[in-house]
Order: structure tokens, then C-alpha cells, then sequence
């Protein structure tokens, strides 16, 4: 037996070893780097907590927060939604299906950048795809991405439009729910929300949370529409932590702050997830 | 028997990737002089147009055959990449290094005194430099950079649209106010809407402010300090303000946004841009353009671009990377490189050859005049940090939200503050 954990280990020591490398260590250097003052040009000065002083005393930090949190509770709750909307109507059997699959995944293929120059030309407020629609409806559509009030919402809606690999989870998930529990339900004369509501949603409550926890961390890292589309602004209403991070590591060379502000954000993420999983112990359902 | 073959290939497959590893890492050194017998290896880092300085650096090596150069070109994020290899302890011997970042690297010590190597070099002539190319890298009488190009900002126009509006072209008496009255005239109205804008307005960029401050007799920062809510920033700000949002001759941010540039879509009769835009502007069918020197206020003015090439301290060889300093800031690059690109050169020799590319615009050779009344951008310890939290400032006052006197008066402060934190 031993012999054979030995082979598992050295199977998987590839993955093991660039983790510690290209993974742990630096979350651990990250971690030393937050005690200094260093701008990568001169010798590191050990400052102890100085950078989580500063940390608490900067408004951009707390707005940088609030951003982050904003868009993480609105845009992972209607991810997940409409991601589990889109994978039931996709679960049907029609002819076209594999068709209407794949252009739903479509935009989840498309690199971030590229997606984010499409959005701003989408969000343009005189010429944009968006406020065009909107017109016929005659409503005067907003300024976006360039008033602050809308700024972070254009985003949010943005957000739900690269669903395809959430989407493409639930649509497994689906199809692991065994035919027999709709067909005894069906027998018990449930409707179809009650179908949805005691078979479907329980069946999949485990991807659910995986799509939660995957859509929580990942909102937690949003860079690069900000980074392209807004630069954080107007009046830093879209400043997401990660862009802050970026600016003050790679643009003002401060690693020190960088880095705390980094260790910052992998406790908050660390303790949203565990928090997460406490909770869902409550609804989840684990058929096995 | 199973089980031990099992582990066999188990062992194979980390085998194979820790000797994967072990070879890149060879491949990747390139400290020391290498097999290249006596042959000094120097590395150099730059970005831009690849093509011309591997070229150059062919030549450089054929006239120094005991030097060979190493080109580490990085075509984005320069910076990032550029510090990485330095706190890593793998500085290039020469690096081409932002204007606004030379000071910070030569306080710091990243960077040599180049004086030295100037003063007993009898072949390098310093007065030849055009002193306002050596504004940022001299820092208390010494010089830690010598750059190649100057790259001004400059009025460019749609000639078609001037003739059709029946006004005269910009010259180098213009003032905000004839600005103005051409733009004016520019705007094209189709009932409500505006189809057409007299003016770009520059807004998403601090720099057309920072020149249009300057024109006014003010400055952004003074003696590396905030001078942000003197009277004649508040007072430059808010005519270019109003050129949008008063006078309506200019588009906002708004309706900017994901258009790219206004002045190819011949959206805008005129743009006040940097010159390397003529390189793009070169393919434009549908309408005649030229450039013109900007409007000015009290007086003329205008940002010049600029790079510097310097040395690192923990250069192993030094002389050599002086030798290869002085040929890529030599007039034979510069002859080369500004023709192509249109920038002026930072050698008065080489300026005054007239070498520009005669594919370029028929005033070209304005920009020539620029050394003598523009200026490199400015520089305050933290001025990175101090224009971003500028540029939102700027929004604000472009849109019309607040006036450029609330915001200014506001923002001095805290400019002042991000300067002292960075000291």
C-alpha cells in the first residue's frame, strides 16, 4: 500500500512542485514583502506594520473595497442565476441545440481585452449598440461607463454575458439528475416549479456552490475590464481592488503596499469561502 | 511486478520534468562572457521599432567586433519588465529608461554619472545636445542619460474641412482665442445634432492640460512642488472646459468613448496631439491634413517627449556600454530613426541637416522650432502617482461637473501630499 501512495505522490509531484514554487512561495514572499518599503530599484527597508497602517488611513483603499464587494454581490448571485437559466433552457432536446450551445459558451472563449473593447463601443452613449435598443423603446439611455452612477453596473451587466463556463457546469449537472426522480414526481402530480424546486434545485445544489465559490473568487480578481474599459473611473467608481493593487505595484512601484493590500485581499477571499461553505452545508445536498 | 513498474514510470515522469527545468535554466543564463572568447557581452533594453535597432546594433558590432550587444526588446508593459530584471540583480549594462523615471533611477543609484565617461571621451561632443533634451537627466550638473528623439505635441488640422469652412490655416501666431473663432467656424450642425466638431478635446489625457497651463504661464508642479491653485492653472483649465461644455465646439468624454481617434474618422477639423500620430495619420485617403506649432496664450509652449538612454551601476563593463551609449545616441541612429519617425533629434548637428522623410506633412519642418520654446514633461517625486489622481480631477472639471477653481484649489493638497510621501 505504501508503495503505491509513493507512485500517486510522484504522479502528481509535476503539479506539486511548480505549486510550491510558482504558487506558495510567492504567496509567501507576498507575505514578508508586506513588512517593507521597497520600490524594486533600492534595498528593501523593513518597516513592520507601517504599510497596514497606511492601509487603514487610505480612502482609496476603503473605495477599492466597496467597489470589489459591490460588484461581487450583485454580479455572482445573477451569474449564477442566469447561468442555471441558460443551462436549463440549453438542456432541452431540439435539433438546433448544439448550435445554440455553443454561441451561448462563445463569449467565454474570447480574451478579456478583446471582450472589453467590444463592451466600451456597446456602452458608447451616442453611437453605442446599447443605448440604440434602449432608444427605440424611447428611453434615453444613460451615459455608462462615464457616469459613476452607472459605471459599476454596466460592468455587472457585462459580467452576465460571459456565463458559458458556469453555464456549461450546471448543464452537467443537469444531466446527472436521473430521469426516474422527475418521472416519480411527475406520477406524485407535481408541477413543473415543484419539479424544479424538490428535484432540479436540491440535485444540484453541489454546483451551486462550486459555481459560487468559482464566481466569488473570481470577482474578487477583476482587473482587466476595469483596467481596459474604465481605468477605475469616473471618481473611482469602478477602482476594483486588484486594479489598485496593479497601480500601486506596477505603475507607483510601491511593493510594499501592493502587497499588503494583496494579503488583504486573499484573507478577504479566504474568509468569504469559508464562510461560504459553512453555510452551505445548510442547503446543499450531497447525493452520495 | 505491477506496482514496481508503476513506480518506474511514476519516477520517469518526474525525471522528465525536473530535466526540463534543469535545461531551460541553462538556456536562460546569460551572465558572464559566455563562449564568446574575448568578446565583451553588453544587454540593452528598449522598445518600439524592433526592426531599426537590430539593424543598428548590427552596425555598432561591425565597427566594435569586441563587442557584441544582446538586444532585450520589450515591446509593452517596458517598465514592469524592465524593474523586475533590475531588483532581480539582472540590470541591462544599457537601458533606455522614461524621462519622468531617470531622476528617481539616478537619486536611487540604479543608474551611473555619465560625466565622467563624457568629460575624457575627446570623440563626444555634450554641446551638440540640444540642452532642453537633457532637462531630466541632469540632476545637479550630472548627466545620467542621452536620449535620441524629441517628440513634441502639435496642432493637427483637417486642411479639407479649413478650405471648405473657408478660414484660414493655423500658424504659430494663433491664440486660444483665434483657436476658438476657428473652431467655431469648424462646428457643422445637421438640425440638432452635431456632425461635426471645430475641436477634439483632448480631455481623456493630462498632458494637453499640462501645455495648455504652460501657454498660460503656469505649471503644474514648480520646483518638484504642487502648483496646482495658482491662477493661471485654474485659469487655463476652465477655457478648455469651456470649449466643450460652454462654446459646444469640442465633444465630451462621452461621446468620445470607443471611437478611438475623432481626427482619422474626420469627426474633428482639429486635434492637438503627440507627432508620432503622423506615422498613422499617413494612410488617411479621405482628406488633406498638416500640422501646424500649438495655439498660445501668454506664451508659446508645448510638451517634447523624450527617453534617455542610460547605464546601470552594476554594469560589468562599463566602458564598452559607454562606447554603445554614445553610438545609439550618435547622429547616425538619430539620422535614421527621426527621418523615419518625424521626431526631432536631440543633436543640433542632426536637426539641422533637415532629414525628415519628404512623405510627411508639407510643415514638417515646424517641428523644429519646438526646442526652442517647448519642454520636457514635468517631474516631482511621485508625479506618476500625482497625474493619475490629476487626471480624475480633470474629468471632473472637462464634464462640467465642477469648475476648474473648486477642483483645483481641492486637489492641491493632496497632490502636495503624494509628493511628500514619494520623497
Amino acid at each position: 500500500m505504501k508503495q503505491n501512495n509513493l507512485a500517486g505522490y510522484l504522479f502528481i509531484s509535476p503539479w506539486i512542485i511548480g505549486f510550491l514554487f510558482f504558487t506558495g512561495a510567492p504567496v509567501l514572499y507576498t507575505f514578508a514583502i508586506s513588512g517593507f518599503q521597497w520600490d524594486l530599484m533600492s534595498t528593501p527597508t523593513f518597516i513592520g506594520l507601517d504599510n497596514y497602517v497606511k492601509m487603514f488611513k487610505d480612502p482609496l483603499f476603503y473605495q477599492s473595497v466597496k467597489v470589489t464587494l459591490i460588484y461581487t454581490l450583485t454580479s455572482v448571485p445573477l451569474q449564477v442565476i442566469v447561468a442555471m437559466l441558460a443551462a436549463m433552457l440549453l438542456n432541452k432536446e431540439l435539433k438546433a441545440m448544439k448550435l445554440f450551445r455553443t454561441l451561448i459558451y462563445l463569449p467565454s472563449i474570447m480574451s478579456g481585452v478583446a471582450v472589453a473593447m467590444i463592451w466600451s463601443w456597446m456602452y458608447n452613449p451616442k453611437f453605442g449598440l446599447v443605448n440604440d435598443v434602449l432608444g427605440w423603446f424611447g428611453i434615453a439611455g444613460p451615459e455608462w461607463l462615464f457616469d459613476e452612477k452607472f459605471s459599476l453596473a454596466a460592468l455587472v451587466l457585462m459580467s452576465l454575458w460571459s456565463i458559458g463556463g458556469p453555464m456549461v457546469i450546471f448543464l452537467a449537472g443537469l444531466q446527472d439528475i436521473p430521469d426516474y426522480m422527475y418521472e416519480a414526481a411527475h406520477l406524485d402530480g407535481a408541477s413543473k416549479f415543484r419539479l424544479f424546486w424538490h428535484v432540479t434545485l436540491p440535485m444540484l445544489s453541489p454546483t451551486v456552490l462550486f459555481n459560487s465559490v468559482m464566481g466569488l473568487i473570481l470577482s474578487f480578481q477583476v482587473f482587466t475590464q476595469a483596467y481596459v474599459m474604465t481605468g477605475g473611473g469616473p471618481s473611482d467608481s469602478t477602482l476594483f481592488l486588484v486594479l489598485y493593487i496593479f497601480l500601486n505595484g506596477f505603475k507607483y512601484f510601491d511593493m510594499g503596499y501592493a502587497s499588503t493590500l494583496s494579503v488583504v485581499l486573499f484573507l478577504m477571499v479566504f474568509v468569504l469561502t469559508v464562510l461560504q461553505f459553512k453555510l452551505s452545508k445548510r442547503f446543499v445536498h450531497y447525493d452520495r | 511486478m505491477k506496482k514496481w513498474s508503476m513506480l518506474l514510470s511514476a519516477v520517469m515522469v518526474f525525471m522528465l520534468i525536473v530535466a526540463g527545468c534543469g535545461n531551460n535554466n541553462n538556456a536562460g543564463g546569460n551572465s558572464g562572457s559566455g563562449s564568446s572568447g574575448d568578446k565583451v557581452e553588453l544587454s540593452f533594453s528598449i522598445w518600439g521599432d524592433k526592426e531599426f535597432w537590430e539593424e543598428s546594433l548590427k552596425t555598432f558590432e561591425s565597427n566594435h567586433p569586441n563587442i557584441k550587444v544582446k538586444l532585450n526588446f520589450m515591446a509593452d508593459s517596458y517598465e514592469d519588465k524592465l524593474f523586475t530584471m533590475i531588483s532581480g540583480g539582472n540590470a541591462p549594462d544599457v537601458m533606455t529608461m522614461y524621462e519622468t523615471t531617470t531622476p528617481d533611477v539616478a537619486k536611487k543609484g540604479v543608474v551611473e554619472d555619465l560625466t565622467p565617461y563624457i568629460e575624457k571621451d575627446n570623440s563626444f561632443d555634450i554641446s551638440d545636445f540640444y540642452d532642453v533634451s537633457l532637462e531630466l537627466s541632469k540632476i545637479d550638473n550630472k548627466i545620467y542619460g542621452l536620449g535620441y528623439a524629441l517628440a513634441p505635441q502639435m496642432l493637427f488640422y483637417n486642411k479639407t474641412m479649413f478650405d471648405k469652412a473657408n478660414v484660414a490655416y493655423p500658424t504659430g501666431d494663433w491664440t486660444w482665442d483665434d483657436y476658438l473663432e476657428a473652431a467655431k467656424k469648424l462646428t457643422v450642425k445637421e438640425g440638432d445634432k452635431i456632425v461635426q466638431y471645430g475641436s477634439d478635446s483632448n480631455t481623456n489625457w493630462w498632458i494637453p492640460a499640462e501645455i495648455a497651463v504652460r501657454q498660460n504661464g503656469g505649471d503644474f508642479f514648480k520646483d518638484e512642488k504642487a502648483n496646482f491653485d495658482s491662477p493661471e492653472v485654474i485659469e487655463a483649465l476652465q477655457f478648455w472646459a469651456d470649449i466643450t461644455n460652454k462654446h459646444k465646439v469640442a465633444p465630451t468624454l462621452a461621446e468620445m468613448s470607443g471611437q478611438g481617434d475623432l481626427f482619422p474618422s474626420g469627426l474633428v477639423a482639429m486635434t492637438r496631439n503627440g507627432v508620432w500620430l503622423k506615422d498613422t495619420y499617413k494612410d488617411i485617403k479621405d482628406f488633406e491634413w498638416d500640422i501646424a506649432p500649438l495655439p498660445k496664450q501668454k506664451q508659446a509652449s508645448t510638451v517634447l517627449h523624450t527617453s534617455y538612454f542610460t547605464m546601470s551601476s552594476k554594469s560589468k563593463h562599463k566602458e564598452e556600454a559607454w562606447e554603445l551609449i554614445k553610438w545609439l545616441s550618435g547622429p547616425e541612429v538619430q539620422e535614421g530613426i527621426d527621418s523615419k519617425a518625424g521626431f526631432l533629434p536631440t543633436r543640433k548637428s542632426v536637426s539641422d541637416k533637415e532629414v525628415y522623410d519628404t512623405k510627411m506633412p508639407a510643415s514638417t519642418h515646424l517641428i523644429g522650432d519646438t526646442a526652442d520654446y517647448g519642454r520636457l514633461l514635468p517631474y516631482a517625486p511621485g508625479v506618476k502617482q500625482a497625474t493619475d489622481e490629476l487626471q480624475k480631477e480633470l474629468e471632473q472639471i472637462f464634464t462640467g461637473k465642477v469648475t476648474a477653481e473648486q477642483a483645483m484649489k481641492a486637489f492641491q493638497a493632496k497632490a502636495q501630499s503624494v509628493i511628500e510621501k514619494n520623497k
